[in-house]
């Protein structure tokens, strides 16, 4: 043994050990995967972001009711919500309602969000439509307008790639039609630690929650604060000036 | 082409005319030359012919059965040769008829005849990259059509090597029937009608044949690696096909996402041949690790203590890891058999800087117990991503996976290209999960929670097109006659930027000109396998009278590092490269160590004079070999090779300004403030010198060939230079009105300056006299 302990001795330091001797001292825990064996990938397509009035009407519900039992809270999401006669499978909850539509008047759906329409006359009810189109559903499935793209109209390539068709504010990216591709080049993250996949640091969150409390200890001065506020000022009115200045923003706008 | 009518009707007619010496030879009727117009005009082929059919009789083209082709396979005569088999040939037949893919040869040959492209799918072990091109051969008789099978790979070793087996297979000699065609190596000859090749290859080979005449048939394997060349080539062959109508595709794929290929081939039909693999448990943490390689020593350790017999497979992400894991686990292994009797346990490395013999080490058989009925001894070999595709190694029954690779990103706003660690996907978690049910139910510890691998790994690792400069690829396109790329099919088309990069780029390099279109210039680049900054420089160097020394320089930096700095001996590795070392330059260094190493001292004995000066010998030898293949280029091209005179003072400084005529886009000018910082042109990025460099004075502008991005940014082989240089060379890039106002403008601008008045002096002095 003391031949070992020897040996020990002369290991120079960036070779020693970082473990303790025996591993058995901190198993690494494993569990069985849920579906056990090496199977082929199940295409866990995730929710097509083609998403339609009901199902996000259904999203935001089970967000705001995870448990739909209260009156007042049902009440508040009939008027996001399509009549109960529309679902195909009334939940007891539904039945609660004090006062439903008849299930003849839900044939009208509005062609936008696919929704059946509050009332059953709608044209005829212009309050019940607005309240409608004004619905935060409704506002989602609008098709609107996007900003244009931020690439720089002057360069080179861009030239070329319109000169065949492509259009940068289609918000399409390239390829056969149909199948376009990505639209902005992909992102890579630098990694430096060895955290594991998945694991969360809680020491960097930590530090800088730290951070901001010393940063709310400082206090300025009324010269301090006269000096920020002016360079605030005129950081604000360069970047407004840059902004506006532009010849494709002008453009945009309509009234260069 | 003429036709040989390979028609089986045709030739057995003609043999037994041949026979049948009683009549007359209706060869002889003048009336009946037609019908043998060709074989009379080589008389040598038709004996060869008429030989082959007796073989081949039995087949005619894309009507052949298993049945046929085994008949044909098992004959005492080799077809191909005319020679009878050996007797290896037979022990060989024997074990290619074991494997998966022969089960369903009938299936694949009617889907084959059937369709003009189609989707074969085979796990590894199924035995397709050997197979399949032979079955393909004994339909597709490509010989009596005078053309080629061609099989590409993603990597050169794959195509060696799976040529060398084939040959094997076929009883036929590397290089005649069955050959092989890499980048700076062809081993084909007349004779060939199966070719193995990088994919890049084919691609090369399209830009001279945009129809790939040569070829009745195309195999494109591996295509679930999604190489740039292969999807490059997909997108072409899609194309093709609908001018080739006698051209048939067989795209191979060792993965199930293949209804993506077949998709994208309009629903080509598919095979699918299940492997030879057995069947692979999995596990995970059930919390997320705060250490992956920590956890993974403790993994492989845990393994060896308590698992069956087996050997282990651990992925890390890079060199460094990899070997300080390594060291790790032999110590705690060392601790493990002294104090818990434990069986012996024998650490190996993987990756790709790794010299072969030393690779070639880890397919040693695991250590055996130390004495006779004592504990199993196993090997496990510590890899980076290698080992998930590229290598097979039998015996792996325990695979330990912490879940990420090091990964290579392209940031088309900086021109960056970095290798960054990052998550893998699924689909490569299950390939080095197969990985343990190679010979025996296997096992597979991730390091990580199954939630995780639920939701934070993509389905799919992105392709290489996704993650690369573009440039030398739309300069290949471009040759190809792809202008439009905006439609150009591509099974994932890069985005927008990365394109409009690659545009810039070659515009600025004046391979294209303002309207898109390719110039003489951008021709004569695309020639040459090199990226376009590369072949541009070597292409103008003769202008500056060291065209000589700039394909050295070349060659140097398309082969790995070839100095050598071993952990141990780090200093000492210094001290003999400062042997070398230019004051301007690490471009400079590396010439100056390549002429010392091809001085006749060194010739001498020059593994010893390399073990000597800490340099690789393996890459400066292929330095030299793309030496000699970029020559030969060069010399076709008709590009002149010169030097300018060692004892000219100018000898250093012209090569500094051929250096700049490729590599304008890539400099940085120092800091004001600030010691040894510098700025980036154009993309404005802080950088470092790489501590490696040799530049021994503070340079104000420096030209440098790559961008390393890690904890702080470097830029590696630098090489100071002069900002006239740049406005002389480069004036479209260069063009100051065009800069910001700041440092470099007003640097520019004295420069600028300082060149219009040595041109007045010049144009004065002209004048007086």
């Amino acid at each position: 043994m003391s031949n070992y302990e020897d040996e020990d001795y002369f290991v120079p330091l960036e070779d020693q050990r970082v473990f303790g001797a025996g591993i058995t001292k901190k198993r690494v825990p494993f569990v069985r995967s849920s579906d056990h064996e090496l199977s082929t990938l199940t295409s866990s397509a995730p929710n097509t972001p083609s998403a339609t009035g009901s199902s996000i009407a259904n999203k935001y519900l089970s967000i705001v009711m995870p448990k739909p039992s209260t009156s007042s809270s049902s009440a508040t999401a009939s008027s996001l919500l399509p009549p109960p006669g529309a679902t195909p499978d009334p939940t007891p909850n539904d039945r609660s309602r004090s006062a439903p539509p008849s299930p003849t008047a839900t044939t009208a759906t509005c062609e936008i969000c696919n929704l059946p329409l509050p009332t059953s006359e709608p044209e005829t009810d212009p309050r019940a439509q607005r309240k409608h189109e004004s619905s935060l559903v409704h506002q989602v499935c609008l098709t609107h307008s996007h900003p244009p793209s931020h690439l720089d109209r002057t360069r080179h390539g861009l030239r070329y790639l319109e000169s065949y068709g492509w259009d940068p504010d289609s918000r399409l990216g390239l390829g056969a039609t149909g199948r376009e591709g990505i639209r902005e080049p992909l992102k890579g993250k630098l990694k430096v630690d060895t955290v594991g996949l998945g694991a969360v640091l809680p020491s960097p969150t930590s530090t800088a929650a730290e951070k901001r409390k010393t940063e709310k200890v400082q206090k300025l001065n009324a010269k301090q604060m006269r000096k920020g506020h002016v360079e605030a000022r005129r950081k604000g009115e360069k970047l407004r000036e840059m902004f506006y200045r532009d010849d494709d923003v002008l453009r945009y706008l309509g009234t260069g | 082409m003429v036709d040989r009518r390979p028609d089986s009707e045709d030739g057995s007619r003609a043999k037994r005319q041949k026979m049948d010496k009683s009549g007359t030879d209706p060869r002889d009727n003048p009336y009946l030359a037609h019908m043998y117009a060709d074989t009379s005009s080589n008389g040598n082929s038709s004996s060869q012919a008429d030989n082959k059919n007796s073989a081949f009789a039995k087949l005619q083209r894309h009507k052949t059965t298993a049945a046929l082709a085994a008949k044909v396979e098992d004959d005492d005569f080799n077809p191909f040769t005319n020679r009878p088999y050996s007797s290896k040939y037979f022990s060989i037949l024997k074990t290619r008829r074991d494997l998966p893919v022969h089960a369903q040869r009938d299936e694949f040959l009617q889907l084959y005849q059937q369709s003009q492209i189609m989707v074969f799918v085979g796990e590894t072990g199924s035995g397709k990259t050997t197979q399949i091109p032979q079955f393909v051969l004994l339909d597709d008789l490509p010989q009596a059509q005078r053309k080629m099978v061609a099989c590409t790979q993603p990597r050169r070793v794959a195509a060696m090597s799976v040529a060398q087996r084939v040959a094997n297979e076929l009883d036929v000699n590397l290089g005649e029937e069955v050959g092989y065609s890499i980048r700076f190596e062809d081993m084909t000859s007349p004779k060939t009608i199966l070719k193995y090749m990088t994919d890049g290859m084919l691609l090369r080979e399209a830009m001279h044949d945009p129809d790939l005449n040569r070829y009745s048939t195309i195999i494109l394997d591996e295509a679930h690696e999604r190489t740039m060349a292969t999807d490059v080539l997909m997108g072409l062959l899609k194309e093709v096909v609908l001018r080739r109508s006698d051209l048939k595709i067989i795209i191979m794929s060792a993965t199930l996402d293949a209804q993506k290929f077949q998709r994208y081939f309009n629903d080509a039909p598919l095979l699918a041949v299940p492997g030879r693999t057995h069947s692979v448990e999995i596990f995970y943490t059930p919390e997320p690790e705060q250490d992956y390689v920590e956890a993974a020593i403790r993994t492989v350790l845990q393994i060896h203590a308590t698992e069956d017999e087996g050997d282990i497979l651990l992925f890390l992400t890079g060199e460094e890891e990899i070997e300080d894991a390594a060291r790790k686990i032999s110590l705690e292994a060392d601790e493990m058999v002294r104090e818990a009797d434990a069986g012996p346990l024998k650490t190996y490395t993987l990756y790709g800087s790794l010299p072969p013999h030393m690779q070639q080490r880890i397919f040693d058989p695991a250590p055996p117990p130390r004495r006779p009925g004592g504990r199993p001894g196993r090997k496990v070999i510590v890899s980076t991503n290698i080992a998930e595709t590229s290598l097979t190694i039998d015996g792996i029954v325990y695979v330990v996976d912490p879940g990420f690779a090091k990964q290579k990103i392209y940031n088309p706003r900086i021109r960056v290209e970095s290798l960054l660690v990052s998550p893998i996907s699924k689909a490569s978690a299950q390939q080095r999960a197969g990985r343990a049910g190679r010979t025996r139910p296997g096992k597979c510890f991730r390091l990580y929670t199954e939630d995780a691998f639920k939701k934070e790994l993509i389905d799919q690792t992105y392709p290489d097109i996704l993650r690369s400069n573009l440039s030398s690829t739309v300069l290949e396109l471009k040759k190809l006659g792809i202008d439009d790329l905006v439609h150009f099919d591509l099974m994932d088309p890069p985005a927008p930027e990365t394109l409009m990069r690659a545009l810039e780029e070659l515009n600025y390099l004046a391979c294209l000109d303002d309207e898109g279109n390719l110039t003489p210039l951008g021709r004569l680049a695309s020639e040459f396998p090199l990226d376009p900054a590369l072949a541009v420089m070597l292409i103008s160097s003769p202008e500056f009278y060291c065209s000589n020394e700039v394909l050295s320089i070349t060659a140097l930096l398309s082969v790995p590092q070839i100095f050598v700095r071993p952990a141990s001996q780090r200093k000492r590795a210094d001290e003999m490269k400062n042997l070398f070392a230019h004051p301007d330059g690490d471009h400079l260094t590396l010439l100056n160590a390549y002429h010392a190493f091809k001085s006749p001292e060194a010739q001498e004995n020059p593994k010893q004079w390399c073990h000597d000066h800490f340099l690789s010998l393996r890459s400066l030898q292929s330095a030299d070999n793309v030496r000699m293949q970029l020559l030969r280029i060069m010399e076709r091209e008709e590009l002149e090779m010169i030097s300018t005179s060692f004892e000219d003072k100018k000898y250093y400084e012209n090569i500094r300004r051929a250096l700049c005529a490729g590599f304008f886009m890539q400099v940085a000018k120092k800091e004001t403030q600030g010691k040894s910082v510098y700025t980036t042109i154009k993309d404005h990025q802080n950088v470092l010198l790489h501590p490696s460099t040799v530049l021994a004075h503070d340079a104000e502008w420096v030209l440098y060939n790559e961008f390393v991005l890690t904890t702080k940014n470097y830029i590696r082989t630098v090489t100071a230079v002069k900002p006239e240089w740049l406005i002389d060379i480069a004036p479209t890039y260069y063009d100051i009105s065009t800069f910001p106002k700041g440092d470099i403008r007003s640097s520019l601008l004295r420069a600028a300056e300082r060149l219009s008045r040595k041109e007045k002096m010049r144009a004065d002095s002209g004048k007086r006299r």
